[in-house]
């Protein structure tokens, strides 16, 4: 009865919403949102929408490697302005990453200007670097006018997307994803193409071929750091399950120095570990006491190399010091990998190895 | 922060408004004497997820909590000092926005539940697009509402070559409706279900009984291939198994499964595309032609019947959808979504504490499990999204 007074008292044009529906409705308007137009690849191109707007913004503009470059933020104009409205830092960022040789294992963007470091320093702002798509970039892209893929309208009804990148070889493997969607994140390392591409072939010649056959061939991440997998266990058990953890240890020597003491070299760290904060970790480990043993640590990286410096102390073991950096740093890390993607319905599925090839060879 | 000039809380009104988006046009835009507008900053902290002194340190919340007056934390707050009687959240028509909704509410209803209670709290409801035609501009709330303004001011000037019996603008008005329903339940199923395998059930009712009968079906289907001249590829292979009726297709080379469950055909859904199918053919003939004042549109099927309909209806108009507030000047953002002479205000209330206590812990706390479960739960209710 209260209820209808109150809805009789009410003003004009209120209505009531209970706040339960409320946010149910906006939150899985949000969640849903997220998981299949922002934080998650398609099986089948291994891109997220903003990364395939990018590429077709550039194809659409004709940006490609026998080109000369583009100003970075024609491009990003573009792609905000057509096809992806949000802000114009994410789709930098964004088109930055796909550029970066530490970042993926085949640049998808050839940049031109600084577009950051393994240190985690900034790229140059957009009205500085240029931009042009790599070789590699326009093969996910070929035939795409001659009607291979679905298209669908953008925000505003005035453009079409694509849904879908032809893609003739397959990203989602080669370059790997990582996004945290919402109660669901993916984490996929990047892989060697000709490895990835034989097992293609295989699957194709063989379409009843076991996972255990696959794994044989593509036999594991390759990174673009080339720090060491340890051990094949989990790289196996992410192949059949989806899900599997591996551990990525630095690239590190003893060596003597002039004067006959004890130093390591660090040649190469693990994926996505930012040089300048493990030196930071380290130093700071050293002044709290945790790590004891170090006498100098110098990063003396240049454009030859990756190259960390930790000098050890007369009375110290090099061997066990080394122990426990990859303890207590991140020059050991885990990876978790997490074959989560898009399938060709655009609903989130936990692929095996075999799934994600088969799921690239057949496309729609 | 720009506060009103009335002292009265049972007056007052305050804008809790997206800031990034609309801050600005949203200070010029209000009625001084009783709107404040208070902007916040991207997306405010969940306090679902923090401590109380980790929120008490937040920026945007220190902010909220002094504009609303009543102080915070149990043994601290005071209602009777609120100092505004209508909180609007306002924020822009997108997903983020939504999400920032979610964040207020739990805000609201994890710290000041009282408020929420005696119903202080208000979500505002910007206008989704401006139609114009010629010189005349209307706000249209929501997809459901265009359609039909579309319908409107198209209904009169439209007409089909051939009809079954004689059609008055309101039942050609009702028969698009629920030809619209017809496409959105279609594309509900679109992944089991392609446009000629249901043209080939509803022309052919008799097979959804004798799903075994592979061959007729199969041979029913290439007609149907046949004859749709947007058709692409071709019915390689029919089977029934594990009850499920399952059609092979290849598409250039690409080679798909379509699986469309026994039990489907008894679904509401089916029965609903058959009543709409059924309906629709006693009042029109198919092929047909749509007939306006200057041109008219070819349709074969009821899809293509859909899709002339939408664009005869959008000629001559120009649609913008409103992603953000920001895309409003003020006067327009005044007219649309502050007058309290034109706005529309969504109340919240709370009807069941209990279940909305357990939905807050689910979808803003810490455990992701149960998340993710409600996500997948839920998934299929969401029918649009917004990418």
């Amino acid at each position: 009865m209260s209820d209808i007074a109150d809805n009789m008292n009410q003003e004009r044009g209120v209505s009531n919403v209970d706040i339960n529906k409320e946010m149910r409705e906006a939150y899985l308007q949000y969640s849903m949102s997220v998981i299949v137009g922002r934080a998650l690849p398609d099986v089948r191109d291994g891109l997220k929408p903003v990364h395939r707007r990018i590429l077709y913004a550039m194809h659409v503009q004709s940006n490609t490697h026998d080109k000369p470059y583009k100003k970075s933020a024609r491009i990003v104009g573009d792609v905000i302005g057509k096809y992806h409205p949000h802000g114009d830092t994410a789709v930098y960022d964004a088109m930055v990453r796909m550029a970066q040789e530490f970042s993926v294992r085949e640049p998808l963007v050839d940049g031109q200007g600084n577009f950051g470091s393994i240190d985690g320093d900034s790229p140059a702002a957009q009205r500085y670097t240029e931009v042009r798509m790599t070789k590699l970039a326009e093969v996910l892209l070929e035939d795409i006018q001659k009607d291979t893929v679905d298209h669908s309208p953008n925000y505003d009804d005035k453009e079409m997307i694509p849904d879908v990148l032809p893609s003739k070889f397959p990203n989602l493997l080669v370059n790997g994803s990582s996004g945290i969607a919402v109660g669901m994140a993916t984490n996929i390392p990047p892989h060697n193409l000709s490895e990835v591409v034989d097992g293609c072939l295989h699957l194709i010649e063989n379409p009843h071929a076991k996972i255990d056959d696959l794994t044989k061939i593509v036999k594991g991440p390759d990174f673009p750091t080339s720090a060491k997998i340890m051990g094949r266990e989990g790289i196996i058990k992410a192949y059949r399950t989806g899900k599997g953890s591996i551990t990525l240890q630095s690239i590190c020597e003893i060596e003597e120095d002039s004067k006959g003491k004890e130093q390591i070299v660090v040649t190469e760290i693990p994926y996505q570990v930012n040089k300048a904060k493990l030196i930071e970790t380290i130093a700071q480990h050293v002044r709290d006491k945790k790590i004891e043993g170090i006498a100098d640590i110098r990063d003396e990286s240049s454009r030859e190399g990756i190259r960390i410096l930790i000098k050890v102390k007369r009375d110290a073991s090099a061997q066990i010091l080394l122990n426990k950096l990859y303890k207590m740093t991140q020059l050991q890390v885990n990876f978790g990998i997490n074959l989560l993607a898009l399938d060709r319905n655009k609903k989130p599925h936990l692929f095996n190895l075999k799934e994600i090839l088969s799921s690239f060879i057949e496309k729609m | 922060m720009a506060d009103c000039q009335e002292k009265d809380p049972a007056l007052c009104e305050l804008y809790l408004v997206e800031g990034d988006s609309a801050g600005g046009s949203a200070k010029q835009a209000r009625e001084r004497k009783y709107q404040a507008v208070l902007p916040l900053k991207g997306k405010i902290l969940n306090v679902e997820k923090s401590r109380f002194d980790k929120m008490l340190g937040n920026d945007e919340i220190k902010m909220m909590i002094s504009a609303l007056g009543m102080g915070i934390g149990k043994d601290n707050i005071d209602i009777s000092k609120l100092r505004y009687h209508k909180i609007i959240i306002m924020t822009d028509a997108d997903v983020d926005g939504s999400h920032i909704r979610t964040l207020i509410l739990t805000f609201f209803f994890r710290q000041m539940p009282e408020v929420v209670k005696r119903g202080y709290i208000y979500i505002a409801q910007p206008p989704l697009y401006k139609v114009k035609k010629g010189k005349k501009e209307s706000y249209i709330k929501d997809d459901d509402h265009l359609f039909e303004y579309l319908m409107d001011i198209a209904i009169d000037s439209l007409g089909f070559e051939k009809t079954k019996k004689e059609l008055s603008p309101k039942i050609i008005k009702n028969l698009l409706f629920s030809i619209k329903d017809f496409i959105s339940i279609k594309d509900k199923h679109k992944d089991k279900f392609n446009d000629n395998i249901i043209h080939f059930f509803l022309k052919n009712p008799t097979y959804k009984s004798m799903l075994s009968d592979t061959e007729s079906i199969k041979i029913g289907l290439e007609k149907e291939w046949k004859n749709n001249k947007n058709s692409k590829g071709f019915v390689e292979d029919v089977f029934f198994e594990d009850d499920s009726l399952k059609i092979n297709l290849n598409t250039f080379g690409i080679k798909t499964t379509q699986i469309i469950n026994r039990l489907f055909f008894d679904s509401k859904d089916y029965a609903l595309l058959e009543k709409i199918w059924e309906e629709s053919h006693d009042l029109i003939s198919f092929p047909n032609k749509l007939i306006g004042e200057k041109e008219t549109y070819i349709f074969e099927d009821i899809f293509e019947l859909y899709e002339s309909v939408q664009d005869f209806c959008k000629k001559g108009l120009t649609i913008q959808r409103y992603k953000g507030l920001g895309e409003m000047n003020p006067e327009q953002l005044w007219e649309t979504t502050l007058n309290p002479e034109n706005r529309r205000l969504l109340k919240v209330t709370i009807d069941d504490a209990v279940e909305a206590d357990e939905i807050f812990s689910t979808l803003m706390g810490e455990q992701v499990e149960p998340r993710k479960k409600f996500i997948t739960e839920n998934a299929i209710l969401v029918g649009e999204l917004d990418v």
